[in-house]
């Protein structure tokens, strides 16, 4: 089995099928399998199933992405369109370049 | 309303528009900022606004969602208000082909279902109107739930459906959902189903063959009227029982599950104990079913085997017959020369010769032992039969008296005739015979005294009867019963009665001839002959002759004669048995005959050719090594044509028809005779 060092842990926050949710979901697996094909993990969590969890994890808005793994954490907030500005403010552009 | 209070409701009203447009432009404000990127934000308090055009999205996602699974169903489903109003319908019901009758197209949304079932009319009009009457009790909620299966007439044939009414009740709205499903092809295999357990329910219960079915530990399942009717069971009754309770230990222990496993058990006959206790064997198939369960099928075999035995008796008693015949044959010729003998002796002795009464015992012995051998040929039927038209009554009134002395005075005579009895074809004195026997049978039987009965009716045998009898052809009998109430036979005696040599008296009481006798003669008159016998009780016997549609023949009585049977005509005399040839000679030249005797049918012919004076008799055996007497007798006539012939011969009418000696011009005597029977005979035939 493949290990890989750096594990990539995301949160996804949704709420229901709305069309930004629907949306982020999907540029976030896009965006996954392109640029981090070894390691990662997503959690999606929808908050009009489970608001107090957005509330505990300090996200007020959805859809928004946190990185959780490796620190530092960072957050993301709308669909995920823009790839780069996305990888850049997940901290992830440097290391890909 | 008061002033004021309108004033400050428009005071409100003003504020509420002003709250709504700072909402919008919040909103408006938000989606700006995020670039309309966002869905839902949070308040700091933890509740979470979905901005209104998420809302919307979701309302619509849900929405098409229900369609979407409404639509799949494969019913035609509408959804109706409190009042019957169709509020919604699916797919399926919008493009059911059933157009014109009350759910479908033709209904669609807004129109009234309760009415459209009311008004429904044509055949399914009464289903259409017990729906509307179901529904209805739903909406008001007697009833929980309503559903019903119907018929439908379609081009392609009838269409079943299955209705479900279910209701539908919230906050806002009360209705129901309808739902027709299709279930024309649950019906369709049903129904194939249905007949098929028919076809093959009709073809258990009416096999000729039981059948049974048991589970493997043994017990029945089912049983089939056959086998009830073997049994003597109801199937209430059989239904339950084990193997055991039906079919004997040994005939259990033939089978295991293994040989029906294997296949290896096929047909074996097994016992089966009736409900009565009473037992009968039956052919047995046993067959694992897929289930597990054991079939058997059962043939009583009660009739065939019973068949078998009376082959086996028939094929044996015809063994014997000829055997005895055989043996008599030998017998006549001997007891010819010995009689005859004696005859001749006697004429020739003084009346007061010391030896005198020594030969007159030896003629008694040699009398006695000629009835015996005439018996043993009446079992062995190669007696010579002188058959007539006779009615069975007048041979039992004849012979009444006589019978009355033979039974002891101890027994009653009951004699019952049917006064409309039909005739029969047969030998008077072996009839007489046949009831002499039975009777003196049937007084043996009761030492103790007791009835004897002779009964006589017309019976009609028919195919059923014919075919469990060897031997008879079904049409009109006559019968005839002696019946007695002695001690009976058991089964075992039974089967052996009519065989030569059986008796069951002491040894030297009987001759063991009697019934075979009387077996004998009624097999040779084309009858046959029954007993049934229970120990104790008594015993019947059965004599079955053949009805014949003709009148008796009167008898012609003659009158006593004093005959002198002498003569003087030249006779050949052909016999190959020597003690028979010389005895016949001596009792010819008595009589004043001239005799040429030959050994052989040769012989006869060298005399024929070397004689010159007339010969006028020719006096031969029948049976003889190489020429036999017919031939003989052919050869004999082609040279002398007015040459008289007589037969000699022990035995019988059935080897004369063979032997082709029959005729109206071809006289008979049957060995042993007596020197003046043959010196009748033969005076007789010459014509003197």
């Amino acid at each position: 089995m493949k290990t890989n060092p750096t594990k990539y842990k995301f949160c996804l926050y949704v709420a229901g099928d709305t069309q930004n949710s629907v949306l982020a979901i999907e540029n976030l697996g896009l965006l996954c399998r392109q640029y981090l094909p070894n390691g990662h993990d997503i959690e999606i969590v929808d908050v009009l199933r489970d608001p107090k969890r957005a509330l505990a994890d300090g996200v007020f808005m959805t859809p928004a992405l946190v990185k959780v793994s490796p620190s530092p954490t960072r957050k993301v907030v709308g669909t995920l369109a823009h790839t780069e500005t996305v990888l850049h403010a997940l901290g992830l552009k440097p290391i890909i370049s | 309303m008061k002033p004021e209070e309108i004033s400050s409701s428009a005071e409100i009203e003003n504020e509420i528009s002003t709250l709504i447009e700072e909402l919008l432009a919040d909103e408006q404000r938000l989606e700006e900022l995020t670039g309309g990127e966002i869905d839902t934000f949070a308040g700091r308090d933890g509740r979470t606004f979905l901005l209104r055009r998420a809302q919307d999205q979701l309302r619509h996602n849900d929405a098409e969602r229900q369609v979407a699974i409404l639509n799949a169903l494969p019913a035609n489903i509408a959804l109706i208000d409190a009042q019957g109003i169709i509020v919604s319908i699916n797919d399926g019901w919008r493009k059911s082909s059933n157009v014109n009758v009350w759910h479908g197209p033709g209904h669609s949304i807004g129109k009234n279902y309760l009415e459209i079932c009311d008004r429904a009319s044509g055949s399914y009009a009464s289903d259409a109107l017990q729906v509307a009457v179901g529904v209805r009790s739903v909406l008001s909620g007697a009833q929980r739930s309503f559903s019903l299966e119907y018929p439908l007439p379609s081009p392609a044939g009838l269409q079943w459906f299955l209705l479900t009414a279910t209701p539908l009740f919230d906050d806002r709205q009360k209705g129901v959902v309808i739902a027709h499903l299709d279930i024309t092809e649950r019906k369709l295999s049903e129904t194939a189903v249905t007949k098929s357990e028919l076809k093959f329910r009709t073809l258990f219960e009416y096999a000729p063959d039981g059948i049974l079915i048991a589970d493997p530990s043994g017990y029945y399942l089912d049983a089939n009227t056959s086998i009830c009717g073997m049994l003597g069971y109801s199937h209430e009754e059989l239904v339950g029982l084990h193997t055991s309770d039906i079919v004997t230990p040994s005939s259990v222990s033939q089978w295991s599950p293994d040989s029906t496993k294997k296949n290896e058990h096929r047909n074996q006959v097994w016992e089966f104990r009736r409900k009565n206790k009473s037992l009968f064997a039956g052919d047995v198939l046993i067959t694992l079913m897929s289930d597990g369960n054991l079939m058997a099928m059962i043939r009583d075999i009660t009739d065939q085997k019973q068949l078998e035995e009376q082959l086996r008796q028939a094929q044996k008693m015809e063994a014997v017959g000829v055997l005895a015949g055989g043996i008599a044959h030998d017998f006549n010729n001997l007891l010819t020369a010995i009689n005859g003998y004696s005859d001749l002796t006697l004429k020739k002795m003084a009346t007061d010769d010391p030896f005198r009464k020594n030969i007159v015992e030896v003629k008694n012995a040699g009398s006695r032992a000629a009835e015996l051998t005439t018996q043993l040929l009446a079992f062995s039927r190669k007696q010579v039969l002188k058959s007539a038209i006779i009615n069975l009554n007048s041979v039992i009134t004849n012979i009444e008296n006589m019978l009355s002395r033979i039974i002891r005075e101890s027994i009653d005579l009951r004699v019952v005739l049917e006064p409309k009895l039909g005739n029969v074809r047969a030998d008077p004195g072996q009839i007489e015979q046949v009831i002499v026997n039975l009777a003196i049978n049937a007084r043996d039987a009761m030492p103790e005294g007791g009835t004897l009965t002779i009964e006589t009716e017309n019976i009609y045998l028919d195919d059923v009867y014919v075919s469990q009898h060897i031997g008879v052809s079904p049409g009109e009998y006559v019968i005839m019963m002696v019946t007695d109430t002695g001690e009976g036979m058991d089964e075992a005696q039974q089967s052996h009665i009519f065989e030569p040599f059986f008796t069951t008296k002491e040894v030297g009481k009987g001759t063991g001839l009697g019934l075979a006798t009387v077996f004998g003669i009624v097999k040779q008159s084309s009858g046959d002959i029954l007993v049934s016998s229970e120990v104790g009780r008594g015993t019947t016997f059965r004599v079955y002759l053949p009805c014949i549609d003709e009148a008796v023949q009167k008898p012609i009585w003659g009158g006593d004669r004093k005959p002198t049977y002498s003569g003087t005509q030249t006779i050949l005399l052909v016999e190959d048995e020597e003690i028979v040839r010389n005895l016949v000679r001596e009792i010819l030249r008595e009589n004043g005959y001239n005799v040429l005797a030959a050994a052989g049918g040769h012989a006869a012919l060298t005399i024929l050719d070397t004689h010159i004076e007339p010969i006028h008799l020719l006096l031969t055996d029948v049976i003889m090594p190489r020429m036999g007497g017919s031939e003989l007798k052919a050869r004999v006539v082609k040279r002398l044509p007015d040459i008289k012939v007589i037969f000699m011969s022990g035995y019988t009418n059935d080897s004369i028809g063979d032997l082709g000696i029959s005729g109206e011009d071809t006289a008979f005597i049957e060995k042993p005779f007596t020197p003046d029977a043959l010196a009748q005979m033969v005076h007789e035939v010459l014509g003197n």
